[in-house]
């Protein structure tokens, strides 16, 4: 049974990333830049409907909805060398093409515009899957489409399709983003993907460059570059999904090992070894044993947010939620035989490893938000744009709101590091807690 | 007188010898009435000599029952051995003596014509020892004093064993006497046996006796053969014998395959070679010396197995065959083929929601025949699997796919049957390994016990047999119950009610504050509900992909490979005698009983790994499935009764009985949380003290040397899951794994 999945990309980074993402799959799966299988491709093995659709002429199509308001980034995936694999007929570009403007009310207000014939697409492609197992959703949330739209998608999403997973990669942005108002963006957005997703993989763009600067020796490295590690993320945790092995086949088994209770969904990513094509010094990796793999994938060095936001204890190098089984899976898959010689010309290593994993040290990261946030709307600066979108005609209680809901997700996360978590930390439950002795559940310890 | 003993020692009543006259004079009583002449030493010299004629008349008589009407030819042969072998000497005996005194020979007739007693007796003297063997032999075959259909008589194979262990008695005329009758034994049994080995019939008469017999000769159009080990001798081997087991099987499976397909081309070419083969197998039997040497034995019948098996068997069973339904095996048994199993869970979970409905619906037009409707048919086990099927076929249409062809033909979903256990017949090439736990997971897919079964047709019995498909069947289950367990776990992740914030509830400001702080309360109170299933889903995730994707998949390759390795070792010795035979180089193969038994020696350590034969363990996880079932069937219950609540409130307010309803199913939900968590616990308990168990030899199943060539995949013991049960805690706390 394949379990189907559709890729909505939102805005400038997400369309980035995304057609990123959708040049590796093909790799991976030996697809030509027409959509036709290449004539090497021939092992079979790997499930290409999940991400795929054949046309009628047998051509590869992605099961992917391009959305954005502004034409550029669009304008650019279709005059770019896999152009012609795109379904024309999911390109969406707004009318106007003025964008969002790195608006969050702006992107989130014209989602309403659009509504009908993005969902339009939307249903469209869920009606030529067999068994939809959920949607993955593209974007950044500091801009103005990624975040507004993106949030406005959530929500219908919601509605419309109750029953399906939604999985979103947000890119969060690094501490000296160039979008002055992204803290405003990044509050409201983080709010839908609070409330409205599944699971979120939080990308971190900091971490992103400071991973191209470490172990490619990138200097300042391009958005291109980035992308290509976001890309490569992406396509490592979908390849339980397309490379079916004993494991986790579906996304649903992804997400219900790592998410333990429903509001700690944000998961850490974490991959090694990254190379790039053209660094020699990054093919020097030392030995790759499995064992290796899995305490490479500790280092804070490969992991996908920022160091600072790692809180190491003593001896200790991860710090996993008492209360629950380790967050670690360790899944050996198989991998695109096609990314080995003689289909390329570079040896891939012999062992890689991509770390999923569900961290309580995340909440930094929403504490920093909520900081940034803090600071900003002291000022109450930058508001005048804001208040002329529709979301915010009556007042700026949704800032408040999405506060509060932002601000709840950092207490269940602070609480979920307290081994009463499970009780509530109430006083009703606390003589339970005595004799429910669940918090070592499965080592039995 | 002489003459009246002479006649008496050859068989004929005399009253010299009357019985009460031998007791008394045994009891030294004198008798002096019938034969007043005789002294008291003669009458002693005499009672040896009566006793012997005595023992004489009745092993006549006792051999002759026993050679006109014994059950076994064996012991038909040897009793008429005696009667006219050896009872044919004691008759020289007796005219050579005759002769002696009527030619008056010095050595027995002494002067003035005076034959003396003393020396008549000792002519006889040598005599006693043999006479009262053989009428001890005679006595064990068939017990004096039984009528004949009694079934306290010796077996031909515990009279060849009686006559080998006789010959070391240490008394050279009986050892003599006993190697003669082992011969004649063992040349009855070999009789027996070649026509097993050459033509692959059972003995005409005597079968009852024979070591092969038909285990159902009405039940089943296809006869099937087991061994009878009672009625085995002991000089044959256990793999011998299975040899020789599967070398008839196999003939006689030609046999009736050649009918089947009396028409078609190759299998008349088989049959001439046959006829040869047969005679250059007998050639082998007939160089055998009697008495048959084990190892010689063995020899000849493994160089039969293998001449057949190159020259016959090789085109009735092909390698391509074996390996077709091994894959079957592999992807459809051991779940190597994921979406098997699952689409087999769905269609079962959509067969049973539909007979829910229709049942309610029922219930209320037709009671009673609703109620007769209550109990699954394997109709519908039969319809769920053939569903499963179109399933499959629609998913890869284009794909032609012969494994799953075959599988389609072959496999059945069906209650299983009790085969009627013979414990006598313990094989003990597979019977001491295969213990599996006794508790079953077969009932977990259905709510009753239903298992996926092999249709073994004729030329593949010679390779796996019911047992084993028994075997399979219930790694099957097992597998089966714990992805399933899985899977309805993890679609909890699906409840999106449960697990996101309603449309309703996203503007926060619209809500009471009452509603927001029962939706936060909920959200606590459910944490420990999602930690435990979460725990779960760990729990079961690691087990399913330590046993399907390290033991299964791995020892399944290592045993595939095992198979497929081109046979180049044994080839010289046999193959020179072979040359006139073989009809054409043919690609080597192990023969068919040689994969077999690597395969039982596979099976059982694959059973042994996945860790089936632990009660204990077995039974952990069987009381954990059960409850995670009924963990999951309170949560959506909730859930229901929740939304149900949340819908009165909007309304007109809550009335009592939900909120009762509620307060009762958070009351079970918890309760079974708790199980659940106590039966987690136990079941990693349970792990960790086999981990401390299978050490040193215990960590793999000790497959007894010699039982076959196969050495099964060693590697992935039960530490590998602990390792990652705990791989994060091994992390945060050192090194506290152990």
């Amino acid at each position: 049974m394949p379990r189907e999945i559709i890729t909505l990309q939102a805005g400038q980074c997400g369309n980035s990333v995304g057609s990123e993402f959708w040049q590796q799959l093909c790799l991976e799966h030996g697809i030509n830049q027409d959509g036709n299988l290449e004539d090497y491709a021939t092992e079979g093995g790997d499930r290409k409907d999940v991400f795929f659709y054949q046309s009628d002429d047998t051509r590869y199509i992605p099961r992917a909805i391009l959305l954005d308001l502004e034409p550029r980034v669009i304008a650019g995936i279709q005059s770019g060398p896999y152009k012609n694999i795109y379904n024309p007929e999911n390109f969406y570009v707004h009318k106007s093409g003025t964008g969002a403007g790195n608006n969050w009310a702006a992107g989130y207000a014209m989602g309403s515009q659009v509504e009908e014939e993005v969902l339009d697409m939307i249903d469209r492609e869920a009606d030529g899957s067999d068994s939809l197992e959920g949607f993955m959703l593209l974007h950044s949330i500091a801009g103005g489409t990624g975040s507004g739209l993106g949030s406005f998608l959530l929500e219908r999403l919601n509605d419309r399709f109750p029953k399906k997973l939604i999985q979103t990669y947000s890119v969060f942005p690094a501490k000296n983003d160039t979008v002055v108002v992204q803290p405003y963006n990044s509050l409201l957005a983080l709010r839908r993907l609070t409330q409205n997703a599944d699971s979120v993989v939080v990308l971190d763009n900091g971490a992103l460059s400071r991973i191209a600067a470490d172990t490619l020796h990138i200097q300042e490295p391009s958005f291109s570059q980035t992308n290509r590690l976001v890309s490569t993320v992406m396509s490592a945790s979908t390849t339980t999904l397309r490379y079916p092995g004993y494991m986790h086949n579906d996304l649903v088994g992804i997400v219900a090992s790592l998410i333990p209770t429903p509001r700690c969904h944000f998961l850490q990513t974490s991959y090694t070894p990254f190379t790039g094509d053209n660094i020699e010094a990054a093919k020097t990796v030392r030995k790759t044993t499995v064992l290796d793999v899995m305490r490479r994938l500790l280092q804070p060095k490969n992991q996908m947010v920022h160091k600072s936001l790692l809180r190491i204890r003593e001896r200790n190098l991860a710090n996993f939620i008492p209360w629950g089984p380790a967050s670690i899976q360790v899944a050996l898959t198989r991998t695109s035989p096609y990314l080995h010689p003689p289909y390329t010309t570079r040896v891939p290593p012999r062992v890689s490893g991509l770390m999923l994993a569900n961290h309580t040290g995340i909440a930094t990261l929403f504490k920093r938000i909520v900081y940034q946030y803090n600071q900003l709307r002291k000022r109450n600066a930058f508001l005048e744009q804001y208040k002329r979108e529709e979301a915010f005609r009556d007042g700026l209680g949704q800032f408040d709101e999405a506060k509060e809901v932002v601000m709840e997700l950092i207490k269940e996360y602070e609480e979920a590091e307290r081994s009463d978590y499970l009780s509530g930390g109430k006083e009703e439950e606390a003589a339970n807690a005595g004799a429910d002795q669940r918090t070592d559940g499965v080592t039995g310890r | 007188m002489l003459h009246e003993i002479l006649l008496a020692l050859s068989g004929h009543p005399s009253p010299l010898f009357e019985d009460g006259n031998l007791q008394q004079a045994s009891k030294g009583i004198t008798s002096g009435h019938q034969f007043p002449l005789l002294s008291p030493s003669e009458r002693s010299l005499l009672r040896s000599i009566g006793e012997l004629s005595e023992l004489h008349r009745k092993l006549r008589n006792h051999i002759g029952q026993i050679a006109s009407s014994h059950e076994s030819t064996i012991c038909r042969a040897v009793a008429t051995a005696i009667q006219q072998v050896h009872l044919g000497r004691f008759q020289d005996k007796i005219l050579a003596v005759e002769g002696k005194i009527l030619t008056k020979d010095p050595s027995v007739v002494g002067a003035y014509d005076i034959v003396p007693l003393a020396g008549v007796v000792s002519e006889f003297e040598d005599w006693h020892r043999q006479m009262s063997w053989y009428w001890e032999m005679a006595c064990f075959m068939q017990p004096i004093g039984m009528n004949s259909s009694n079934s306290s008589r010796s077996t031909g194979a515990a009279l060849v064993d009686r006559l080998r262990s006789e010959q070391q008695t240490g008394f050279p005329d009986v050892e003599h006497a006993a190697i003669e009758l082992n011969r004649v034994a063992e040349t009855a049994w070999l009789r027996q046996l070649a026509s097993w080995v050459l033509y692959g019939r059972l003995p005409a008469f005597g079968a009852n006796d024979f070591c092969i017999r038909n285990s159902n000769s009405e039940a089943q159009a296809s006869a099937s053969f087991v061994k009878e080990k009672s009625l085995l001798p002991k000089f044959v081997s256990a793999s011998t014998a299975s040899s020789i087991l599967f070398v008839g099987k196999s003939l006689n499976q030609v046999r009736r395959y050649g009918r089947q397909k009396k028409p078609s081309g190759p299998t008349t070419n088989q049959s001439i070679s046959e006829g040869d083969l047969a005679s250059v197998h007998l050639q082998q039997l007939t160089a055998l010396s009697l008495p048959i040497v084990p190892a010689q034995l063995s020899r000849a019948i493994s160089t039969i197995r293998l001449s057949l098996s190159r020259n016959v068997l090789q085109s009735l069973l092909p390698m391509q065959m074996i390996l077709e339904l091994l894959s079957c095996l592999k992807q459809f048994f051991l779940l190597e083929r994921g979406e098997f199993a699952v689409t087999l869970i769905s269609e079962a979970d959509n067969r049973l929601h539909a007979r829910q409905q229709s049942l309610g619906r029922l219930l209320q037009q037709d009671p009673v025949k609703a109620l007769q409707g209550l109990s699954l048919k394997d109709a519908e086990f039969h319809q769920t699997l053939s569903q499963t099927w179109k399933t499959l076929a629609a998913q890869d249409e284009d794909v032609e796919d012969d494994i799953r062809e075959f599988a389609q033909r072959h496999l059945t979903l069906s209650t299983p049957v009790d085969y009627d256990s013979r414990p006598s017949t313990s094989d003990s090439v597979y019977g001491a390994a295969l213990s599996l736990s006794h508790i079953g997971f077969n009932d977990l897919l259905f709510p009753k016990a239903v298992s996926l079964g092999l249709d073994i047709s004729p030329p593949l019995d010679l390779f796996i047999s019911q047992k084993e498909i028994d075997v399979y069947a219930s790694v099957n289950a097992y597998l089966l119950s714990l992805k399933r367990a899985h899977l309805r776990l993890s679609d909890l992740w699906r409840r999106t009610a449960a697990r996101r914030d309603s449309s309703a509830a996203r503007n926060i400001s619209l809500l009471s504050l009452d509603a927001r702080e029962r939706m936060r309360k909920r959200r606590v109170t459910t944490r420990k509900f999602w930690a435990t299933c979460s725990a779960a889903t760990f729990l079961l995730s690691e087990t399913t992909a330590y046993f399907e994707g390290e033991i299964a998949r791995e020892s399944w390759s290592h045993f595939e490979d095992w198979v497929k390795e081109p046979l180049l070792s044994d080839e010289p010795d046999i193959s020179q005698t072979e040359a006139s035979t073989s009809t054409s180089p043919a690609p080597s193969q192990r023969d068919p009983e040689t994969l077999a038994s690597g395969h039982r020696t596979f099976l059982a350590s694959l059973t042994y790994a996945l860790l089936l034969n632990d009660i204990t363990y077995t039974k952990e996880l069987r009381s954990l499935l059960g409850n995670v079932d009924s963990l999951i069937a309170f949560f959506n219950r909730l859930l229901e009764v929740q939304q149900k609540l949340d819908l009165e409130r909007d309304a007109s307010g809550e009335t009592g009985y939900t909120l009762e309803e509620e307060l009762r199913l958070s009351l079970e939900l918890d309760r079974a949380r708790k199980k659940v968590d106590s039966d987690l616990k136990s079941v990693v308990s349970r792990l960790r003290q086999l981990d401390q168990e299978r050490i040193g030899s215990g960590r793999y199943l000790n497959a007894s040397p010699g039982d076959s060539e196969f050495e099964p995949w060693k590697g992935g013991g039960v530490d590998r899951l602990l390792m990652k049960l705990e791989f994060g805690r091994m992390v945060e706390g050192g090194f506290d794994i152990v």
